[in-house]
């Protein structure tokens, strides 16, 4: 199952993990960076102080001037323990006690950089070494005395690099030659590996640290997002099945939630809507199917009473099969309007003249209406094609038939009216002898509601017809309206919307 | 005893209209509340059943019109409406008593003859005159211990007069809730009945026990 808090710690921890190695490298990185820098500038530095110092003596050695000689004095720590020096051709001319039998490593250190390397002495001991040729002038004084070459200088003492080629660079200065010293600082590398370790184990330990503080940090963070949803989950569960009336609060919950909030009481509020149809509904069928039950019950136990006469149990059963009629009419229509209700009937458009299904619907009532000596006018005939489900305008026809036919008054008038006008079709029946207020027109379309005594003429009518009538036009796209009028009148008005075909046929 | 059956249901209404006749009520019946109350303000009913809803006026209408009524039947509603406050709100407009569709028919009579046994007699079954004595439940009548084979008029006449006992009862009153509307008026049928109840009840020589009082009716005492 897919899980939030998982998808949050997963992202979150993955993220932050990469985030913080990441972080940490770039970090380890720099600060390497900015150590090896320091520590060749110092490399750089104490070459410069080294250069500075050289000299030769008569015999040609090597010899460190003032400030002081690199094995000791006060100026001992600007010296680096390690200096070897080479001539030209690659021959030591000088080498530190430090050094013992080791030695650094010579090469020429390239015309534009100071040569930098990682070499090991003393077996297994790094250190950073740092080459530079340093050219020696000959000192005019020194030279007539024969003595020293002016102090070496390094790459003309701005590290102005100088480049060698054959078998050794030769320099003149002021017409004489100079000459060429490849000289050679190292100094340990021990702190500075050092510092680079307890660096990256810092980095390693603060990342991580960091990793597991921000998976923490996340768990709650999560946890606190969530809790408002389990809020919300434990006032849905607090909402009654039976009472559909409860809310979820509104006070307590994060904006952010609010929506999902605000949809589940709208969802809360079409559900008991919907309940309480449902239960309206089930005690409107339970009501109206008590009294025929009970008439039922009644006629049964009446007949069962005592030995009766043939034609008693006649009249007996022929009241209990006029009830059960009625209890069928009350239960297929009801499925007709649960099936429309639930949008079960599938509708088809079919081309069709509505005014012929009007004339045959009209026949099957022809009886009744001849019984009841009612007098039926048509006053309008539209001829105009209906494009519209035939099965649903049929009964929406014989619904109004049927009921103009039982509650006009015997001798009454039904008068039936089919018009058209701009794509509309509009059918009217109208009938006398209603008995329906006013102020009820607009209940005839309730379920079971009866304006009259229908129910007692043929246990036929169970107050669904109307409902039903209404239900399909909804359905079918048209309108129907209906009014009472002085004189007894009822009127019902159906509106076909834009059902119209062109052509009449 | 006149019934008024009030319902809407006309195959309900018929089996309860017969079975009130198999019972010797005489029985009247509509489906419509308006003319239930034009008939009970024209006829003194003992008893109504009364449905609720009804076509024209519903059922408690019709109750508040009984309610007006000097000498006001006891009125048992006959409704699908079974909720407890339909029953309460039932009772609290006057009703006597309140049964729910669907009934047993054995009960509703019961109910009936217990509603009009307390109309006129506030406690138990029996109803004494003299040495007689008239299961009301049972509809019989017996001297002591042997019973007086009686006619169902001739009872229904006998249980009426008991049952006021001590006062005068016109003819015309008999003749209500004796007969119904379907029944045809002749002038000396209550007389008659009266000439056959004294000689099935009355022992010779003794004390009389439906007295005549002339111009007015007859007296049971």
């Amino acid at each position: 199952m897919k899980s939030i808090r998982r998808d949050i710690m997963f992202v979150g921890g993955l993220s932050s993990a990469l985030l913080l190695t990441a972080l940490g490298v770039f970090v380890y990185a720099l600060v390497t960076h900015s150590l090896d820098r320091q520590f060749r500038l110092l490399l750089e530095s104490r070459l410069t102080v080294v250069a500075a110092a050289l000299d030769t003596d008569d015999h040609g050695h090597i010899r460190f001037d003032a400030p002081s000689e690199p094995a000791g004095g006060r100026h001992q720590s600007a010296f680096p323990r390690y200096i070897e020096v080479w001539n030209s051709a690659g021959r030591v001319q000088y080498k530190s006690r430090e050094l013992g039998a080791d030695s650094l490593t010579f090469r020429f250190p390239g015309a534009n950089h100071v040569y930098f390397d990682d070499v090991r002495v003393h077996d297994d001991f790094h250190v950073g070494e740092m080459l530079a040729v340093v050219r020696m002038e000959p000192d005019e004084n020194d030279h007539q005395d024969g003595q020293h070459g002016q102090a070496g200088q390094l790459g003309a003492a701005e590290f102005r690099r100088i480049g060698l080629s054959g078998d050794g660079p030769k320099f003149t200065a002021g017409g004489k030659p100079a000459t060429i010293y490849i000289i050679a600082v190292a100094h340990s590398l021990e702190n500075l590996d050092d510092t680079k370790a307890i660096l990256a184990v810092s980095l390693i330990v603060g990342c991580g640290g960091a990793a597991w503080l921000s998976v923490g940090a996340l768990i709650l963070i999560v946890s606190r997002g969530l809790k408002p949803v389990r809020w919300i989950s434990d006032q849905i569960e607090a909402v009654g099945v039976a009472d559909l009336s409860d809310r979820l609060a509104t006070d307590a919950v994060p904006r952010e939630l609010m929506p999902i909030v605000h949809r589940l009481n709208d969802l809360l509020c079409r559900l008991q809507d919907a309940f309480v149809r449902e239960k309206q509904l089930t005690a409107d069928i339970a009501h109206e199917l008590r009294t025929p039950v009970a008439g039922l019950r009644t006629t049964l136990e009446l007949a069962d009473k005592k030995l009766r006469t043939t034609t008693e149990y006649q009249e007996s059963v022929r009241n209990c099969l006029a009830v059960t009629l009625h209890m069928q009419a009350i239960v297929e229509n009801l499925l007709i309007l649960s099936r429309l209700e639930g949008n079960q009937y599938k509708f088809s458009g079919e081309t069709f003249r509505v005014d012929l299904m009007l004339a045959e619907t009209i026949e099957e009532y022809a009886a009744e209406i001849s019984r009841r000596n009612l007098k039926l006018t048509w006053n309008n005939r539209s001829e105009r094609q209906l494009s519209a489900p035939a099965g649903a305008v049929r009964l929406v026809i014989r619904n109004l038939l049927d009921n103009a036919a039982s509650y006009t008054e015997p001798e009454g008038c039904v008068e039936i009216a089919l018009t058209e006008d701009s794509g509309n079709i509009r059918l009217c029946i109208a009938n006398t002898g209603s008995r329906v207020a006013a102020e009820n027109a607009q209940r005839v379309f309730d379920r079971f509601w009866r304006g009259d005594e229908a129910r007692s003429l043929n246990g036929l009518h169970v107050g669904l017809g109307l409902a039903i009538v209404r239900r399909i036009m909804q359905a079918i796209g048209g309108d129907i309206t209906v009014e009472t009028q002085a004189g007894g009148w009822f009127r019902v008005k159906v509106l076909f919307k834009n059902m119209a075909l062109n052509d009449a046929s | 005893m006149r019934i008024l059956v009030v319902e809407d249901f006309k195959a309900l209404r018929d089996s309860l209209v017969q079975a009130l006749r198999e019972e010797n009520y005489a029985v009247d019946f509509t489906s419509d509340g308006r003319q239930a109350i034009a008939l009970i303000n024209q006829v003194e009913f003992d008893a109504v059943v009364l449905d609720i809803m009804l076509p024209g006026v519903d059922g408690l209408t019709v109750l508040k019109a009984v309610n007006r009524l000097k000498a006001r039947p006891c009125v048992l509603i006959l409704t699908a409406r079974d909720t407890l406050e339909e029953r309460i709100k039932g009772l609290d407009s006057g009703a006597d008593d309140y049964m729910v569709k669907p009934f047993s028919l054995s009960e509703l009579l019961a109910r009936l003859r217990a509603l009009i046994r307390r109309r006129y007699q506030p406690t138990g079954g029996f109803c004494e005159v003299g040495d007689i004595r008239l299961d009301l439940g049972a509809r019989r009548v017996f001297r002591g211990e042997s019973e007086i084979e009686l006619s169902a008029r001739e009872y229904s006449i006998l249980e009426y007069l008991s049952l006021r006992r001590g006062q005068v009862v016109s003819r015309s009153a008999i003749w209500e809730h004796v007969y119904d509307q379907n029944a045809s008026l002749e002038s000396n049928v209550v007389d008659v009945y009266i000439g056959l109840l004294r000689r099935k009840i009355e022992l010779p020589g003794k004390q009389r026990i439906i007295h005549t009082r002339r111009g007015q009716g007859y007296l049971i005492e």
